[in-house]
C-alpha cells in the first residue's frame, strides 16, 4: 500500500519536471548532460564537460562540476548556476536552473568489499552477482563452510583492509547460529582494526539474526540492514538499493564535490558504473530476445565490458584506462605485440615513453595523427585485455551477440566514426551479425542514473537512436580461400531498388548505404564451408543503415599480420582504406 | 586526474601536504619542527592472529566461566611470559605469554591475540620544515620559505644532498659515464637526461643523495626505480632537456641543500615527485634538543616500541656518558619515565619536547 502511495508521489513529481541535468564525475572530465521535456515528452538537448579538479590530497572539487556546468550555460546562453557557484533547483521562470539533478561519480578509487557468506554456492554468490551490477570484484571472501580456522579468517579479513564488509546466509527461517559465529570473526577483527578505519557493515543475510547483529556492531561500526539476499517476500529495502548506499558513503567520502552537490540540489547519486550497467541491462530489454549486447567502455582509469541480455548482465572493469592506469595495460599485454598494429614505424621504446606519458599526463589529448594512431591502437588493446576477462566473452563467438556500443572519451574524440568502428572489429572480432553503435556524447551513464529517479526520460530517451549507428557488420567463420567468392547477397532498399553482389574471402567490404534508410538483404550460393553464427541464411534480413552501412569482415578467423613491418603497415593501411571514412565513403 | 606537473615556485613558502588515503595516527603537532624523515601520519594493520586454548592450558573442563581465571582484559598488551589466567584452586596452574601481542577477545575456549604490527602506509615530511596545519586523522601540511618544483615522475625514495650540475653544454647536459666523479658523493645532481642503464646503475658506487633528469627513457625507470637514492623526472618521460623554468629555478640554488621526496600514487592522490630548496636549512641554526630540556619536562616518544606515549625527563644523559673507551659512544641520550613502573633509555632524537614546556 505504502509502496503504491510512494509510486504515485514519484509518478505526480515527474510530471513536473520539465529540465533534468545529469552530472558525471569522471576521473579526467566532468560531464554534463541536459534533457528537457516538450509537449510532454523527453529529448536529449545537449552535453559539456570540463576537467575535473583536485585538492592536493586527491579529492575532487566542487569546481569540477561548477566548471562543467559554466561550459553547458555559455553554448546553450542560459543560466544553471547561481552567483555562489549553486546549481539552481527547481527551474525558476526564464529557464534558469534545472527540475532535477541526477550525478553519478565514476573512475577514481573504488571501494574495497569484502564478503562474509555460510555457503559459496548460494549466499557468496548471490552477493558476488550484486557486486557484478557494480563491475566490482570482492577483495576477500569469507565463507563459514570453507571451515577454516578463526583466527585466519580474521587475518584474511584485516589484510583486505576492507571498506565495506557484506553479511549473507541462510534463507528465511533458515540457518541462524552459524551466521553468528560469521559475527564472531566480524567482531574480533572489527576490533583489530583501527575505530576510525572500521568498514561499513551492510547485512543481507536471514532476517532472524538481524537484531543480534544490529546489537552487537552498532556501537563498533556503520552497520544498515537489508532484506535477504537469497530472496524474501516483503520487499522492504532491496540489497541492490541498499549496496548503493554503501557505495554512495564511499563516494561521498572520496569525492566532496559529490556530497555538496547533493546537499544543494537534494539531488539522487549513484555509482557511475552501476548506472553504465543498469543502461546496458535496459537496452538488452529492448533488444531482440536471446540476443545480447556488449558495451565497452575505455574510460581514463578503468574499461568496462558489460554483456546485457534478457535484462541480466555481466559486468567486470579492467583496471586499466587511457588515463594514469595505463601502464597496467603493460602487465598484460608486451609493447612488441601492441607495435605492429600501429601504422607507421615506432620504436618499441617510443611507445613505451608514450604510454608512461600518457599516464603522467592523462588530460592531454592527441595532437597530431601519429598521437592519435598510437592512442587508438592502445585502446584496442585495452579493449582486448577487457574482453578476455569477461566470463561472458564466449558470446563473440556463439553467433548470440546482436549489438556493440562502444564509449569513453578515446573513442569518441576521434576524426572519424571509422577509426572506432575498426578499433571496435579488430579487437572484439564477434562473429555474425552485429550492429556497431558509438557513444558519441556519452549518455549511457546519464540515462541509466536517470532510470532509477524519471522512468517516464529514461523509457523515452533510452534507445539506439540516442547512440551514433556506426553500422552493420556480419563476420563469417569461413574456410573458403582467399579471393574466392564466399556467397552473394541481394540488397534492396524501401524504394525496391535491388543490387546483387558478390563476398570474396580476404579483407573487409563495405557496401555503403544510405544514413538511417532501410534494407533487406537476402543470401545466396552460401558456400558450404562458410558458417555464420546466429545468422538466419534461409530468410530475410532487414536492418536500418548505419555510416558505415553493411560490412563483411572477411579477414578470417584469426587476424594475424605478417611478421615484415612494412608487410604489416601496408596490411594495416589496405583495411583501413577498405572500410573508409564516414564522410569518404 | 591530477597531476603535480609544472607547479614552480622560484623563492616563496612552500606549502606540501603529507597525506594518508584513509584515516590513520597523525604522529606530529602545529609548529613543530619536521626533518626529512620524520613520519608524519601512519596506517597500521595487524600481520598475525594466533589463538591459546585457555581450558587445555590450565587443564580445566570445557565450558567453565574462564573470565574468573584471565588476568588480561581485552585489548591488553602482554609481553612474552606475561601471564595471562592463572588457576589457583586445587591444581595451581599459569598460562604465561608464549607470543608478544595484544588480546583481541575470547571465542569459545580460545584467547584470540593479535601480533606484527605492519605498516599499511606511511607518509614522511620529506624536508625540513614546519608543521602548519593538522588533516586530522590523515596527516599535515608542511610548510617552509624557499623554491620548489614538482616533477612528473619518482622512485619513491626521498633523500637530500648540495645540488650540483653535469649540465655540460658541450654534452648537450646528457648523464654518461663522464658524469661520474667523486664529487657526486652526498650531492644532488641535475643533468638533462641519461640513455645509458649502466651508467645510471654505476652513480650507485659514488653514493649519491639524488639525482634530477629533465626526461628519462621508459626503458631507465625500472633501473631507477632500484637504486637506493631518490631519483626524480621533472618534465617527460623519454628524451629531452629540462624545461627552462625548472632549470633556472635549479640553477639559482646551485649549491645550496635541496630535498627530493617521490611517493606513489596512491588512491586518489597522484604520484609526488618533489624538490624542495629550503631558502635555509632549519635544521642547522636548530638547538640541540639536549640543551632545551631539563628534567621534569613533558617529551613524547617517537618511534619504536612506546611510539606515541608522553612521559617525563628524570635523568639527563649526554653523549659519552655511559661509554668506556671500549665500546662505540652513543649519541646524546635521555632518561624517562612513562608510568610508574616504566623508566627507559632513549636517544634524544626520538623524543620531542611537548609544545606546552618549550621555552
Amino acid at each position: 500500500m505504502k509502496q503504491k502511495k510512494n509510486e504515485k508521489t514519484r509518478e505526480q513529481k515527474e510530471e513536473t519536471i520539465d529540465v533534468v541535468l545529469t552530472i558525471d564525475i569522471g576521473s579526467i572530465n566532468t560531464r554534463v548532460s541536459l534533457f528537457e521535456r516538450e509537449n510532454g515528452r523527453y529529448h536529449f538537448t545537449g552535453t559539456a564537460s570540463g576537467r575535473t579538479v583536485y585538492s592536493d590530497g586527491g579529492e575532487v572539487e566542487y569546481q569540477s562540476v561548477s566548471g562543467a556546468v559554466q561550459k553547458m550555460e555559455s553554448a546553450l546562453d542560459r543560466h544553471f548556476l547561481d552567483d555562489t557557484g549553486r546549481i539552481i533547483t527547481p527551474q525558476k521562470l526564464g529557464m534558469i536552473g534545472a527540475d532535477q539533478v541526477v550525478v553519478t561519480w565514476s573512475g577514481g578509487e573504488m571501494p574495497r568489499v569484502v564478503l562474509m557468506g555460510l555457503t559459496n554456492d548460494a549466499s557468496i554468490k548471490a552477493m558476488e552477482n550484486l557486486m557484478r551490477k557494480n563491475g566490482l570484484k570482492a577483495t576477500a571472501k569469507i565463507c563459514a563452510m570453507e571451515g577454516r580456522p578463526l583466527t585466519e579468517n580474521i587475518g584474511s579479513l584485516t589484510a583486505a583492509d576492507p571498506d565495506i564488509i557484506l553479511v549473507s546466509g541462510g534463507t528465511e527461517g533458515g540457518a541462524e547460529h552459524a551466521l553468528y559465529r560469521l559475527g564472531e570473526i566480524l567482531l574480533l577483527a572489527c576490533k583489530s582494526i583501527d575505530e576510525k578505519n572500521r568498514p561499513e557493515i551492510l547485512y543481507m543475510g536471514n532476517s532472524e539474526a538481524r537484531g543480534q547483529f544490529e546489537k552487537v556492531f552498532h556501537q563498533l561500526t556503520k552497520i544498515s540492514f537489508c532484506d535477504n539476499v537469497m530472496g524474501q517476500k516483503d520487499v522492504k529495502i532491496s540489497p541492490t538499493t541498499a549496496f548503493q548506499k554503501c557505495m554512495l558513503n564511499f563516494g561521498k567520502e572520496k569525492n566532496p564535490a559529490l556530497a555538496q552537490v547533493q546537499k544543494e540540489t537534494g539531488c539522487e547519486a549513484i555509482s557511475g558504473d552501476f548506472a553504465y550497467g543498469r543502461c546496458v541491462r535496459l537496452l538488452s530489454r529492448l533488444h531482440r530476445a536471446n540476443h545480447s549486447v556488449l558495451a565497452v567502455e575505455v574510460g581514463a582509469s578503468r574499461t568496462i565490458t558489460a554483456f546485457g541480455a534478457n535484462l541480466g548482465l555481466e559486468m567486470t572493469k579492467f583496471s586499466g584506462g587511457i588515463g594514469r592506469t595505463l601502464p597496467k595495460l603493460l602487465e598484460h599485454t608486451k609493447p612488441s605485440e601492441i607495435l605492429p598494429w600501429i601504422n607507421f614505424q615506432l620504436k618499441e621504446s617510443e611507445l613505451t615513453d608514450y604510454i608512461i606519458n600518457k599516464s603522467v599526463h592523462p588530460e592531454l589529448i592527441p595532437a597530431n595523427t601519429y598521437s592519435a594512431e598510437i592512442e587508438q591502437t592502445l585502446a584496442h588493446f585495452l579493449i582486448k585485455a577487457a574482453i578476455e576477462q569477461n566470463p561472458a566473452k564466449e558470446q563473440l563467438t556463439d553467433g548470440t551477440l546482436g549489438m556493440v556500443l562502444l564509449g569513453g572519451a578515446v573513442l569518441r574524440n576521434v576524426e572519424d566514426p571509422g577509426d572506432v568502428l575498426r578499433i571496435g572489429m579488430d579487437s572484439l572480432r564477434p562473429f555474425g551479425l552485429t550492429d556497431y553503435y558509438l557513444d558519441m556524447n556519452g549518455l549511457a551513464s546519464a540515462v541509466g542514473a536517470l532510470a532509477g529517479v524519471n522512468r517516464e526520460l529514461a523509457a523515452q530517451v533510452t534507445s539506439p537512436a540516442m547512440f551514433l549507428n556506426l553500422g552493420r557488420v556480419i563476420t563469417p567463420l569461413s574456410r573458403v580461400k582467399e579471393g574466392k567468392r564466399a556467397f552473394s547477397i541481394s540488397l534492396r532498399d524501401d524504394g525496391s531498388n535491388i543490387q546483387k553482389i558478390d563476398i570474396f574471402q580476404g579483407g573487409i567490404k563495405r557496401i555503403p548505404l544510405e544514413y538511417g534508410r532501410y534494407y533487406e538483404m537476402d543470401w545466396f550460393n552460401v558456400d558450404k564451408s562458410v558458417t555464420l553464427p546466429g545468422v538466419p541464411t534461409w530468410t530475410s534480413i532487414g536492418f536500418k543503415a548505419g555510416c558505415f552501412g553493411l560490412v563483411f569482415d572477411m579477414r578470417g578467423e584469426n587476424l594475424q599480420l605478417p611478421e615484415d613491418r612494412s608487410a604489416q603497415i601496408h596490411l594495416l593501411d589496405r583495411w583501413r582504406s577498405e572500410l573508409g571514412s564516414w564522410k569518404g565513403n | 586526474m591530477q597531476t603535480a606537473a609544472a607547479k614552480i615556485i622560484y623563492s616563496g613558502p612552500v606549502r606540501c601536504s603529507r597525506k594518508l588515503t584513509r584515516d590513520g595516527t597523525v604522529m606530529v603537532f602545529p609548529g613543530q619542527l619536521t626533518d626529512p624523515t620524520m613520519q608524519v601520519a601512519w596506517r597500521k594493520t595487524w600481520r598475525t592472529h594466533f589463538s591459546v586454548n585457555i581450558y587445555d592450558a590450565l587443564g580445566m573442563p570445557q565450558g567453565t566461566n574462564m573470565q574468573d581465571y584471565l588476568l588480561i582484559n581485552e585489548g591488553d598488551f602482554v609481553s612474552v611470559s606475561e601471564p595471562i589466567a592463572r588457576r589457583s584452586d586445587r591444581k595451581t596452574r599459569t598460562l604465561n605469554a608464549l607470543y608478544s601481542g595484544r588480546f583481541l577477545g575470547a571465542s569459545g575456549g580460545n584467547l584470540i591475540f593479535e601480533a606484527d604490527a605492519e605498516d599499511l602506509e606511511t607518509v614522511a615530511a620529506g624536508f625540513p620544515g614546519t608543521v602548519t596545519e593538522i588533516i586530522p586523522n590523515r596527516g599535515a601540511v608542511v610548510e617552509t620559505v624557499g623554491a620548489y618544483a614538482a616533477g612528473v615522475w619518482g622512485n619513491n625514495k626521498i633523500g637530500q644532498g648540495i645540488l650540483l650540475t653535469v649540465n655540460d653544454i658541450a654534452k648537450d647536459g646528457i648523464f654518461d659515464s663522464q658524469s661520474l666523479s667523486m664529487a657526486m658523493a652526498g650531492s644532488i645532481v641535475f643533468a638533462n637526461t641519461c640513455y645509458d642503464a649502466e651508467v645510471l646503475q654505476s652513480t650507485t658506487r659514488l653514493s649519491p643523495g639524488g639525482l634530477i633528469f629533465g626526461s628519462l627513457p621508459a626503458a631507465l625507470l625500472p633501473v631507477a626505480e632500484q637504486l637506493p637514492f631518490p631519483v626524480i623526472v621533472t618534465d617527460t618521460i623519454g628524451g629531452g632537456r629540462i624545461s627552462d623554468p625548472i632549470y633556472n629555478m635549479l640553477g639559482e640554488n646551485i649549491i645550496k641543500c635541496a630535498y627530493l621526496y617521490s611517493a606513489p600514487a596512491r588512491g586518489n592522490i597522484p604520484l609526488s615527485a618533489e624538490i624542495i630548496i629550503p631558502q635555509e636549512d632549519p635544521t642547522s641554526d636548530k638547538n640541540n634538543l639536549l640543551s632545551e630540556i631539563t628534567v621534569g619536562n613533558r617529551v613524547r616518544i617517537l618511534d619504536g616500541y612506546y611510539a606515541g606515549e608522553i612521559g617525563f625527563i628524570t635523568k639527563l644523559l649526554p653523549q659519552g656518558a655511559d661509554s668506556d673507551e671500549e665500546t662505540e659512544p652513543i649519541g646524546d641520550q635521555v632518561l624517562i619515565c612513562i608510568d610508574a613502573d616504566t623508566t627507559i633509555t632513549l636517544p634524544v632524537n626520538n623524543i620531542e619536547l611537548l609544545q606546552d614546556d618549550k621555552k
